[in-house]
């Protein structure tokens, strides 16, 4: 489930803890840019909803697929496969858009990974219903107590649900992958 | 999956696929109606949540389970339901729709292997779905903040718009993974045809 072609800061995520830490560290930068997004937001006179909105939408765009899974090239193995046509017909030569066979059949999933893909699908969901309920009730309830912060509010909350989707499977995955020594 | 509804005290066979997406697609037909009605009477602000939402609760509690211990799809999590010798409501003695006698064959609630998988499948396709419609709302609501003249065009207001949507996000959350199974379960007594068949050869 975890691609073997990319060492992020040089690091092999064969082992569990660092992959632990790279998730961590994803969840930092990221509820920090999210900070800094809703701070923007929060300033009335500041009426910088551009800067919020490059922002937001370059932490949609960007980070996510740095841990793969919904893209080719992030830590996940992509959900799908490789579904582009192959352009080489030997070597692991990607190009503008093809991939070649050798990469399309190390990403393919098999089985197990894909049962594990599905697993981590099923718990994301549970987790990010409870979460987008939670998220209704305190929306809810700062509508009642000040309609103006509940508006800031409701745009900052399908944010970080969006976020939160495009992310949590990827990070149950690297979070629980076994150590891949101990598999051999 | 379980091959009966009790519905009104009646036992009801869904072993056929044919019945099991008529149910399906009746429940569907019957919120969008309720979406209808509710953008009719008040554009969702009140009717949205108690008639898309309770209809939802509805439709999972009486037809389709996963969420529920009643219903079609067994519950996700396994666990048994509570024992229950009485119906603990007045609405589940008017209607018997209460299990007629308490469930102590653990394969009624219990996923196999293959269940768990399936259940892991429709997950997966559901949060896809769910996931794109989230992003795509947070664009609109996003562009409309960015560029707030740009979506006049629109008949409805943004915020009607954006409502709407999330709205429907919930009930598909509640409802679309059983239906994925509901839909492509195949015919149970085929099933148990091949077995029968195959334990013959």
């Amino acid at each position: 489930m975890i691609s073997e072609r990319v060492r992020p800061f040089r690091l092999s995520l064969a082992r569990r803890a660092t992959r632990r830490w790279l998730v961590a560290g994803y969840w930092i930068v990221v509820c920090a840019w999210l900070g800094l997004a809703l701070w923007c937001a929060w300033d009335e006179g500041n009426q910088s909803h551009t800067a919020n909105f490059v922002h937001v939408l370059w932490l949609l765009c960007f980070v996510p697929p740095l841990l793969g899974g919904v893209k080719h090239g992030g830590l996940v193995k992509p959900y799908r496969g490789v579904r582009w046509a192959s352009l080489q017909e030997q070597g692991s030569v990607s190009t503008l858009f093809g991939k070649s066979d050798a990469q399309a059949i190390e990403d393919a999933l098999d089985e197990r990974e894909r049962n594990e893909r599905d697993r981590m699908h099923f718990v994301a969901y549970t987790m990010a219903r409870w979460l987008a309920l939670a998220m209704m009730v305190l929306f809810a309830g700062l509508c009642a107590w000040n309609f103006a912060w509940g508006q800031h509010f409701g745009v900052v909350c399908l944010c970080v649900l969006a976020l939160v989707l495009w992310s949590l499977p990827q990070s149950l995955i690297l979070w629980n992958e076994p150590d891949a020594e101990v598999e051999q | 999956m379980r091959a009966e509804l009790v519905f009104l005290g009646r036992r009801v066979s869904m072993a056929s696929r044919r019945r099991r997406r008529t149910i399906v697609v009746s429940m569907y037909a019957l919120l969008v109606a309720l979406l209808t009605a509710g953008w009719l009477m008040d554009r969702w602000r009140m009717t949205g949540v108690y008639f898309l939402i309770y209809g939802a609760l509805f439709a999972n509690y009486f037809f389709l389970g996963g969420n529920a211990p009643h219903g079609l799809v067994k519950p996700f999590n396994g666990k048994a339901p509570k024992p229950q010798a009485i119906p603990s409501s007045v609405l589940e003695l008017k209607l018997r729709s209460y299990a007629a006698m308490p469930d102590e064959d653990e394969k009624n609630y219990s996923n196999d292997e293959r269940e768990l998988e399936q259940r892991d499948r429709a997950h997966y396709r559901a949060y896809h779905l769910l996931a794109t419609c989230i992003v795509l709302l947070w664009a609109v609501q996003h562009f409309y903040l960015y560029v707030p003249n740009a979506l006049r065009v629109l008949p409805v207001s943004v915020e009607l718009l954006v409502n709407g949507g999330l709205l429907i996000c919930m009930v598909l959350s509640l409802t679309l993974p059983q239906s994925i199974l509901l839909w492509s379960e195949p015919d149970m007594q085929e099933e148990q045809g091949d077995a029968r068949a195959a334990k013959g050869k």
